[in-house]
């Protein structure tokens, strides 16, 4: 301030004109220097992680498949050129070991996908590990455990006042049940129609098995299914039921699927929409997807007669 | 008495569904019925109780001081501008006896003024206002009279650039209080566009706290609010979606433009439904006495417009049109492709069928289209939508009461849709039927304001199944809001405005009572403001807001609470508290500053799911959030230039609450900055006059919109039984970190405007050229994850504009 005041008047209005217009300048200068910094966009971080895999390991088939997508950077659909990867799978219990085969198939989305294969079994309560691994050595690998065989039994119903149950035990080292559902074969007659028609009903059981000494127990309630077999026919048909033929139960089937410990999908459910983020339900080390292990059960019966009747339907026997 | 206040007419408001509101209020009448039949007749008389005690309170307001009134005198009227008829605001009346003041009040934006309690006798009133002759005048009151006394004030023949100085600081850059801010057209002239009538829409993103996403998609987010939480009206008639899909464009040319006020937050009881802030727009009236026409033309736009007495003194017209010539224009010598149309026509008769009457009939319509993102994850993103709007607004200075009673009716509707318009991929429909009635009691000290709204809307839309799996075809939905509000000036400057506004909403039966308050403190050059409310919202503009340029909004109203219905919107509408604290300063005639600092809790909000599809729109997840920050202003006025600087800090969380996210994330919550969150912004206007050129530049700097970085792409396969990876389709996939955890680069941009103006006999023209980004710097406005597609912002882009007037 003290050399301000220094300066004579005479040099105070050029001073004063030069600091004015200085900054018009400046100020442009600074504006086409911001222009010039560009900031690019890094849209996609990218990962190391190489690939996803999918499928599952079943000893129901003779040989066992694998879907294979290799992480990338940009969105592109996927192409039919062979993938930089080898597919390689050893049975940790018994050393063998296969180098899985690509086969290019388009699927019903009419999209290229790479299913690679191999020509093996999968055994019972066996350990296998899976790699996918790149020609530069970075590999994604999966650990699975096919579930022990297993049988159903079908036990005994219980009747109680208003319920019917009749127990199924699956038998086995198996971690967990999916898709579990019975089917109702069932026969009835419309009141307007003169044959008597037939219809397979079926009901999911998500996450109604409980955990025994013996294995899993599937509690197979007659008497609530039965409400809804009616409830799903009333849906069907626009006429009511012949009450005299009421209906006729045929034969109960029971579905699931003995399945690996990490084959369990969030509430049981197979959300797409859930299921579809990258890390629910994956299993795959430095890599992305799920590998299972597991095989389809299934048996068929017929309830006892006193079952059938006091849940609601009639005995085939009876018509 | 400036502005608001109001008698709490609550008798009115307990006939208002019965008196108004033909249609809605059948229905209505009807919903209540079903509910009385349903629930008891506990829950009605809980209502009817409700409605009373509001009636009683009005009642006793008016009523009360009825034999004083009896014995005294009120004057009333409009201030109108002698040469055209056009309202004038804050003007100053003052009524004198025996050289002693004895009342006053300021017009209001129709310029009418209420002086009530008055002794009867001889009176003597004068009106004064910058630039006007004053008007003198006596008056014979007689005791329990209204006495009407109209206006009409003669401009001053004394040197005018002081007075615009005066007159102009009605508004300004710096002028906030408690969240509101008033603009006049010669506020928006100041900022440069594209054109030589300059746009609402232009000014509002040179705001802080306002978000704009650019030159392109007319999104506005205001303090954190979302564009479908913004009320935006027009002369009283409810538009949903008035800003064109350029950014620099609204519905509301600065031509057509009387006044607007912007209510950032914290807004008053009369306004209810919306929850983030309220554009409350009053357009100009037409010429009362001569015809004026103007049309202007430039790359960008055309328009058209002509005003005039069509019954002189009486009945005036305005109307205007424009329409987009961006791609006839601006795009071909861009060489880029900017594939949008748009326009608008707007309309208002305004008549003075009485001396105490003042009707108007506005109308606008109003339509877009265009190509924002181009084609992505295999959609192409055309976006159109169409407003429609008429309201007639008639505003009484009853004979009786000194009262002001403000009666609207209106209709508007938004057509909205994604994809080609004869074959949308998805569209939704919203239309509503409006009617009010407000009621201000000016008294001493003390003005009191109440009024009761019936809206009826009805909602329309096809998406597919999206968004919850709901399908939202169709719902009507009637609303009703009762308020009452009290402006009490108890002296030592403090002003406070409590208010209580009763909203009803379809959802419960029982009211949403929401609660206001708004304080003014004033000293010399300093003035402290607050502001405080609760705001409740059931009508829901679902957008994908994983992306911020997404426009295309559906909009659907807030399910009943079903126990049934696996739905996270029901029973729960968006609710919002406000809080403001702000100063303001006037330290010189030429420099005004502001600071005001806002914090907003949000709850009951509904946005989008992410998914790793590669699409765009998905299901809803329950949220919860809030928005705080900072807003600070400086306005310079010069003899010759005008110039003001503001900066906003602001940020914004959201917390999703949906169950996915534990398993997504591993978080039983997931916050995070929704992708408008912008934390600096920084805007500079400044204009100056050089030998008849009008020189205008601004330049906005904003820090970065958080986006959602992906970490790579893959393919994903439904393992859900044993043979799935044999032949079973897969989709591809985006993976995600977690979402908005990258920002997009800053924004920063310069525009100029030279303008001068010519006279050519009995035209006067006005040439205009302006540089948009003056400095070339490539913004961006959308960048798709899946394809990497970067859509940039305007670039340099030169233009010349050229308007013709004339009287």
């Amino acid at each position: 301030m003290k050399c301000v005041r220094n300066i004579s008047r005479r040099f105070r209005a050029p001073l004063r004109f030069a600091s004015r217009a200085a900054w018009v300048p400046c100020v442009f200068a600074a504006l086409l220097g911001l222009s010039a910094c560009e900031e690019d966009v890094v849209a996609v971080v990218g990962t190391d992680v190489p690939y996803s895999i999918y499928g599952v390991l079943s000893p129901q088939l003779d040989s066992q498949w694998v879907r294979v997508f290799p992480v990338e950077g940009r969105l592109l659909p996927a192409a039919p050129d062979p993938l930089d990867v080898r597919v390689v799978s050893t049975n940790r219990t018994t050393g063998e070991r296969y180098e899985w085969r690509d086969s290019v198939i388009v699927d019903f989305a009419e999209q290229y996908a790479h299913a690679y294969y191999a020509p093996f079994q999968a055994r019972f309560g066996h350990a296998y590990e899976l790699a996918a691994i790149r020609s530069d050595g970075v590999e994604s690998t999966v650990e699975v455990t096919v579930p022990a065989e297993a049988e159903i039994v079908i036990r005994e119903p219980i009747l109680r006042f208003a319920s019917v149950e009749q127990p199924v035990l699956v038998r086995g080292d198996v971690p967990g049940l999916l898709q579990v559902e019975v089917q109702y074969s069932i026969a009835y007659k419309l009141a307007n129609e003169p044959d008597i028609r037939s219809d397979n009903i079926i009901i999911p059981y998500i996450l109604r098995h409980r955990e025994s000494d013996e294995g899993w127990i599937i509690p197979i309630n007659l008497g609530e299914d039965f409400l809804e077999v009616t409830a799903s026919l009333a849906q069907q048909v626009d006429v009511g039921l012949d009450l005299r033929v009421g209906i006729i139960l045929l034969n109960v089937t029971l579905r699931f699927i003995a399945a690996s410990e990490a084959w369990d999908p969030p509430g049981g459910v197979f959300d797409v929409d859930v299921l579809v983020q990258p890390n629910v339900m994956r299993n795959v080390r430095n890599g992305f997807g799920f590998v299972g292990a597991g095989y389809r059960l299934g048996k068929q019966w017929l309830p006892p007669r006193d079952a059938i009747e006091e849940a609601g339907f009639r005995s085939p026997e009876e018509n | 008495m400036y502005g608001y206040g109001g008698v709490i007419n609550m008798g009115n408001e307990r006939a208002g569904p019965a008196w108004f509101g033909a249609d809605a209020g059948k229905h209505r009448r009807r919903g209540a019925f079903g509910r009385f039949l349903r629930r008891g007749v506990l829950f009605f008389a809980w209502r009817a109780m409700l409605f009373g005690a509001g009636a009683g309170c009005g009642a006793a307001s008016l009523l009360a001081p009825g034999a004083v009134r009896a014995q005294q005198a009120s004057v009333s009227g409009f201030v109108t501008d002698v040469s055209d008829g056009q309202p004038l605001e804050l003007v100053n009346v003052a009524l004198e006896r025996d050289g002693q003041l004895a009342r006053g009040a300021a017009t209001n934006e129709d310029g009418l003024y209420v002086i009530s309690g008055l002794a009867p006798g001889a009176w003597r009133i004068e009106a004064r206002f910058v630039g006007y002759r004053p008007h003198v005048d006596s008056l014979q009151l007689r005791a329990g009279t209204v006495y009407t006394y109209n206006i009409a004030l003669e401009e001053a023949d004394e040197e005018m650039e002081e007075v615009l100085v005066e007159s102009e600081r009605q508004g300004g850059g710096a002028r906030v209080t408690a969240g509101q801010q008033t603009i006049r057209a010669a506020d928006i002239e100041y900022v440069p566009g594209p054109d030589v009538t300059g746009d609402l829409a232009t000014y509002l993103s040179a705001q802080p706290g306002i978000v704009s996403m650019g030159d392109r998609g007319g999104q506005l987010f205001i303090r954190g609010g979302e564009p479908s939480q913004n009320l935006v009206q027009l002369d009283g008639i409810l538009l949903y979606q008035p800003f064109h899909i350029m950014g620099f464009y609204s519905a509301f040319p600065s031509d057509n433009i009387n006044r607007v006020d912007i209510y950032a937050g914290g807004y008053g009881s009369e306004f209810g439904g919306w929850i983030s802030s309220v554009i409350d727009i009053s357009s100009r009236t037409g010429n009362m006495r001569r015809y004026a026409a103007s049309a202007s033309a430039s790359p960008f736009l055309s328009s058209a417009r002509l005003e005039g007495p069509l019954w002189p003194g009486r009945v005036s017209m305005v109307a205007s049109v424009r329409r987009s010539n961006i791609e006839q224009g601006v795009a071909r010598y861009l060489d880029d492709a900017l594939p949008f149309t748009f326009g608008d026509v707007f309309f208002k008769l305004h008549g003075v069928p009485k001396s105490n009457i003042r009707a108007s009939v506005t109308g606008l319509k109003t339509w877009d289209r265009g190509f924002l993102t181009g084609e992505t994850g295999g959609i192409q993103e055309e976006t159109g939508w169409r407003n429609d709007a008429i309201g007639l607004r008639l505003l009484m200075l009853p004979r009786v009461f000194s009262i002001m009673a403000d009666f609207h009716l209106s209709y508007s509707q938004l057509e909205t849709e994604l994809g080609p318009r004869e074959d949308p991929l998805r569209w939704s429909r919203i239309e509503n039927t409006h009617v009010s009635v407000d009621m201000t009691y000016f008294g001493d000290g003390i003005d009191a304001r109440g009024g009761t709204e019936l809206r009826a809307t009805t909602l329309n839309s096809s998406i597919g199944g999206l968004y919850q799996n709901v399908e939202l075809r169709y719902a009507s939905v009637p609303q009703w809001g009762s308020y009452l509000d009290l402006d009490v000036a108890p002296g030592g400057g403090f002003s406070i405005r409590p208010g209580i506004r009763m909203q009803f909403y379809r959802v419960r039966f029982e009211p949403f009572m929401e609660p206001r308050l708004r304080a003014v403190w004033r000293r010399g050059i300093h003035e402290i403001s607050a502001a405080w409310g609760i705001y409740h919202q059931e009508i829901l503009g679902l957008n994908d807001r994983r992306d911020a340029a997404s426009v295309f909004t559906v909009w659907a109203s807030v399910p009943k609470d079903n126990r049934n219905l696996l739905n996270v919107l029901q029973g729960r509408p968006q609710r919002a508290s406000h809080f403001i604290l702000g100063y303001r300063a006037r330290p010189s005639r030429r420099l005004e500053l502001s600071a005001e600092g806002y914090y907003r809790n949000l709850s009951n909000l509904f946005i989008s799911e992410w998914t790793s599809y590669p699409r765009f729109i998905s299901r809803l997840q329950p949220a919860t959030g809030r928005s705080m920050g900072v807003d600070v202003r400086l306005e310079l006025r010069g003899r010759r230039f005008y110039g003001y600087a503001n900066y906003g800090l602001s940020s914004t969380r959201y917390e999703a609450e949906d169950a996915s996210i534990a398993l997504w994330y591993g978080e039983e919550t997931l916050k995070f900055r929704p992708p408008h969150d912008r934390r600096h912004q920084l805007n500079v206007v400044a204009a100056t006059q050089a030998k008849g050129f009008e020189v205008s530049a601004r330049w906005d700097f904003g820090s970065g919109l958080p986006f959602s970085r992906a970490i790579g792409f893959d393919g994903f396969l439904l393992v859900d039984d044993v043979e799935k990876a044999v032949d079973s389709p897969s989709t591809r996939r985006v993976i995600y970190e977690r979402p908005f955890n990258a920002l997009l680069p800053t924004y920063h941009r310069l525009d100029i405007s030279v303008e001068r103006a010519f006279s050519l006999g009995p035209v006067d023209l006005t040439l205009l050229a302006s540089v948009i980004n003056a400095y070339d710097r490539r913004n961006i406005f959308y960048l798709d994850i899946f394809t990497l597609n970067r859509v940039d912002q305007l670039p340099f882009v030169p233009s010349l504009g050229l308007k013709a007037s004339f009287e």
